[in-house]
């Protein structure tokens, strides 16, 4: 398990856990990116957000938010 | 390879364009500080044009380093780079109609001895060269990569 | 409430505004990112003999209570109960928009699905079959592509039919008993079934909504219910673990199983937005390139407008003429062309730059890019301790800042959006740009760009450099979270922005004929009046004369305060009356500088009361100053009168210091 935002541009992975409070937990999830949910790094350049898909969704994630998130990359 | 644009197209697009806007961009960048170059047309003497050039030309050379390392993605440096280029030069056309208007229409003492010609822009016409560099790259988004049922 | 209630729901940026403009034939604010509509907004419509009332609703992706706005969509369609709320479901991105069907259905309502963006999906490669939809949902699905008015007519139909329905709920395989359960208990209270749906009640109830145990909570039989939940939830967790993720999952496996069986076809494109956000977004090039386009926008803003400004310019200077050799009633013919026309006209000159500005805006919001300068800016913008969805209310703020300060509303954190709704006032809305044309075209003549772009960056800079100030002094902490769906890039869809470019410069219009006209008459009534009675439109040409006139009393009352800078009254005048509206500074010139034959600039730079280097600082002052009375109101109702009454008083202290600072600086050099 790694936290989201270690992951490289175009890697794939799970979300397994979110940590950080239940509102971000149940913003994420209705987004489409709850814990379950198989998501590809669209975009990781090292610094400022991440571009992360999931499905057809597409969301810019905060890298403090992503350091939050934690995946089991495949 | 993706969208059928062979490498070499979008190697060759890149370097001649990313060049062309880096050398025009050197220009206007020296014309701001008052070191007039003119090759072929009389540069602006403003900074942002030398800027927005200098840009585009990093956008085209990205590309061509993409296209180089063999990487699917260097089509979307030469289709954006293109769009940007032929953006700036649309801008270029309008702000040469509103003067034909000045000049012609409402006869402005500003503008009198005006000719289309004075408004003949480098980003004008590294605009419309950037024309070349779209049609080859224009309907890659419509060629699908993957079919699942 | 009058006639039919159905409202409008669905995720951000699905076009639930532009469905809304399109039944109710009105004019909201339709952008291409999420979190445009903020405030619910109200409308009706006529079909089929019947009138129906309808609500637009901010999105939403989902009903829980932990945001605000999920809350308010949430609580009105319970407590309201709508005849009927049309869900908009974007096709290109079925399986997230579901999510929110599936709650819509859960809650009871009576749902009816606009299959909408058609277009994109197939753009994307995705082909649905809205029969197929309908039939797994089990509620009518109207496919429409609402930005080309396709499919509204066939809404409008199926709103009609659909009224007095009752869908089926859907499903939870794994929760069915243990909702059971529940809803056998909550059954008996009869008081609480008829207010709510006990399959919701129960279901919120499993996830531990706050909301719903207080509903609860004021049954008689409370303690029945809450000893039951507390039993099925054990059962539950023993099973599942964490309920609510529980629950999420089974709805998206529900969703993944409709999705299947409605989307017929599927291919991987690598679509244009694809293409363009490599670039866009790219670490390096992001930057740039948004300032390229902020630069472009601007330059199309000026240099295409100015033939425009020319043909008003020549209206009203002939118009001047005009009214000065027809009428021979000296006030009247001086409170026209001396106050009217000369005040107005020079305000209206600038009609053509801010009708290209919005339209430039337009089309900037229309096209995606709004979401993308929020991504790029987030690094910088964090920097100095704002959020990257400030940058939305930002860019907002160069057409005007009071929807400016409202679009703050997208903004979760309370001190972030505090700490934007703040700064925004520094970002150089539209009624500022006619000062700064006045007089860079007066004072700096072949350099008006360099003068006005370097009054936009001293905006910027200002706002940064006081948001890193207040967030280490005022609103200790770091920025909140960043998440941000980031929508597809939209070719130019030219009906909207026209439509956006006319409301807004028609807003303008309407301020120009009222509060601007009504500040310029007043400038004139007081210039050609005086302690000692009326004074003769004479005062207006002859300097002596207009020194006994009540704006020069004014004027020299304010005077002291400004000579640090090396104005004179009449500029303290144009400051004073300019906190109504940021135009009426040259209204008031306008009318003080008596303009009549030649233009305004000519006549300020010949007259000598400004230097290149006091104009400059005037320009300044301008900019931060007092923000004009509808951005106090706008602020005093998103943030309270304190933070008006702050913002009023840090920006009043902050122009005079840089005001300062520029005279100084500039002596020194000269
Ligand atoms: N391609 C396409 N674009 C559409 C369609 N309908 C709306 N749009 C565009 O989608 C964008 C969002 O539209 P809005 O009506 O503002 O969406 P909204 O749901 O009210 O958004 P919020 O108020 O932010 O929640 C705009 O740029 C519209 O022009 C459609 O059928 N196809
Ligand atoms: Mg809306």
């Amino acid at each position: 398990m790694v936290p989201l935002a270690f992951l490289d541009e175009g890697a794939r992975g799970k979300i397994v856990r979110i940590t950080g409070g239940h509102g971000i937990l149940a913003r994420l999830t209705a987004m489409g990116f709850g814990p379950g949910r198989e998501v590809k790094v669209v975009r990781n350049q090292m610094a400022g957000p991440l571009l992360v898909a999931s499905g057809d969704a597409q969301v810019a994630i905060g890298r403090g938010m992503a350091m939050k998130i934690l995946v089991e990359v495949e | 390879m993706k969208g059928g644009v062979s490498p070499k197209t979008l190697k060759i697009t890149g370097a001649v364009l990313g060049f062309l806007y880096l050398i025009y961009g050197i220009v206007e960048t020296l014309s701001w500080f008052g070191r007039d170059v003119s090759l072929g047309v009389s540069p602006t003497g403003d900074i942002f044009v030398g800027f927005a050039l200098l840009t585009i030309s990093a956008v085209y050379l990205t590309g061509l380093k993409r296209a180089a390392e063999k990487d699917g993605r260097a089509v979307a440096y030469i289709y954006t780079g293109a769009i940007l280029g032929m953006a700036l030069g649309a801008l270029a056309l309008l702000v040469m109609g509103a003067d034909a208007i000045e000049a012609y229409l409402l006869h402005s003492e500003d503008f009198i001895g005006w000719s289309p010609l004075d408004d003949v822009t480098s980003y004008l016409v590294l605009g419309v060269l950037s024309l070349a560099a779209y049609l080859p790259v224009k309907d890659v988004s419509k060629e699908p990569l993957k079919v699942k049922a | 409430m009058e006639g039919t209630l159905i409202t409008l729901i669905g995720n951000p940026n699905v076009g639930k505004t532009t469905i809304f403009n399109a039944l109710t034939g009105l004019k909201q604010h339709v952008g291409n990112w999420p979190g445009v509509t903020v405030e619910k907004k109200e409308g009706e419509f006529e079909h089929g003999g019947k009138r129906f009332h309808v609500v637009d609703l901010p999105g939403v992706y989902a009903l829980t209570a932990y945001s605000i706005d999920e809350k308010i969509a949430r609580d009105f369609i319970v407590r309201e109960k709508p005849d009927l709320v049309v869900d908009i479901v974007d096709a290109s991105n079925l399986q997230r928009n579901l999510y929110l069907t599936l709650q819509l259905l859960e809650i009871g309502a009576n749902v009816l699905v606009a299959l909408n963006k058609i277009d994109l999906a197939e753009e994307k490669g995705i082909k649905i079959d809205p029969r197929e939809l309908e039939r797994v949902l089990g509620v009518s699905v109207i496919p429409m592509v609402a930005s080309r008015g396709e499919g509204i007519k066939e809404l409008k139909d199926a709103i009609l039919k659909n009224l007095g329905r009752k869908p089926e709920p859907v499903k939870y395989p794994n929760f069915e008993p243990y909702i059971e359960r529940l809803i056998r208990i909550i059954g008996l209270d009869g008081r609480l079934v008829k207010e709510y749906n006990p399959r919701w009640l129960a279901i919120k109830l499993l996830e531990g909504d706050e909301d719903a145990k207080g509903i609860v909570g004021g049954s008689p039989l409370r303690d029945e219910i809450m000893r039951e939940l507390i039993k099925v939830k054990k059962e539950l967790q023993k099973k599942h673990g964490d309920i609510e993720l529980a629950l999420a999952d089974e709805r998206y496996g529900i969703i993944s199983k409709i999705a299947e069986s409605a989307i017929v076809e599927r291919e991987e494109r690598m679509t244009f937005s694809e293409m363009l956000d490599e670039v866009l977004t790219h670490k390096y090039l992001g930057i740039p390139i948004f300032i390229g386009v902020m630069w472009a926008v601007f330059k199309f803003t000026f240099d295409v407008s100015a033939p425009f400004s020319d043909i008003i310019d020549w209206f009203f200077s002939w118009l001047g003429d005009s009214v000065g050799t027809h009428i021979s009633n000296d006030a009247l013919s001086s409170l026209l062309r001396d106050g009217i026309i000369a005040g107005l006209g020079s305000v209206l000159v600038f009609l053509p730059p801010i009708a290209f500005l919005f339209l430039a805006f337009s089309w900037l919001e229309d096209s995606g890019y709004m979401a993308r300068a929020a991504f790029v800016m987030d690094r910088v913008m964090h920097r100095f301790g704002l959020h990257g969805k400030s940058v939305i209310p930002m860019i907002m703020g160069f057409g005007c800042n009071v929807p400016a300060i409202m679009a703050t509303r997208t903004l979760e954190d309370e001190k972030d959006r505090l700490l934007t709704i703040l700064v925004n006032p520094l970002m150089s809305c539209s009624a500022r740009l006619p000062v700064y044309m006045l007089f860079a075209g007066a004072f700096f003549a072949g350099r008006e760009g360099t003068a006005i772009t370097s009054m936009y960056l001293l905006g910027i800079g200002l706002a940064l450099v006081i948001a890193w100030l207040f967030r280490k002094v005022i609103f200790k902490g770091e920025p909140s979270y960043f998440i941000m769906e980031l929508p597809p890039y939209n070719r130019p869809n030219w009906r909207a922005i026209i439509g956006a470019t006319w409301s807004r410069t028609e807003k303008f219009l309407r301020k120009a004929g009222t509060i601007i006209f009504a500040g310029v008459v007043v400038v004139w009534l007081l210039s050609v009046t005086g302690p000692g009675g009326y004074l003769g439109s004479e005062a207006l040409e002859n300097g002596a004369l207009l020194s006994k006139s009540w704006v020069a009393v004014i004027g020299h009352a304010l005077q002291p305060l400004f000579s640090p800078m090396g104005w004179d009254w009449r500029a303290g005048v144009a400051l004073f009356f300019g906190f109504i509206a940021k135009e009426v500074v040259v209204g008031t010139l306008g009318v003080l500088y008596g303009v009549g034959e030649e233009n305004l600039p000519h006549v300020i730079a010949a007259s000598g009361t400004f230097t290149p280097v006091t104009a400059y600082a005037f320009m300044a002052f301008v900019l931060i100053y007092v923000p004009c009375v509808a951005t106090i109101g706008a602020i005093k109702g998103e943030a309270g009168w304190k933070w008006a009454l702050f913002a009023v008083v840090y920006e009043l202290i902050l122009a005079y210091i840089v005001a300062l600072v520029i005279v100084g600086i500039g002596g020194a050099l000269a």
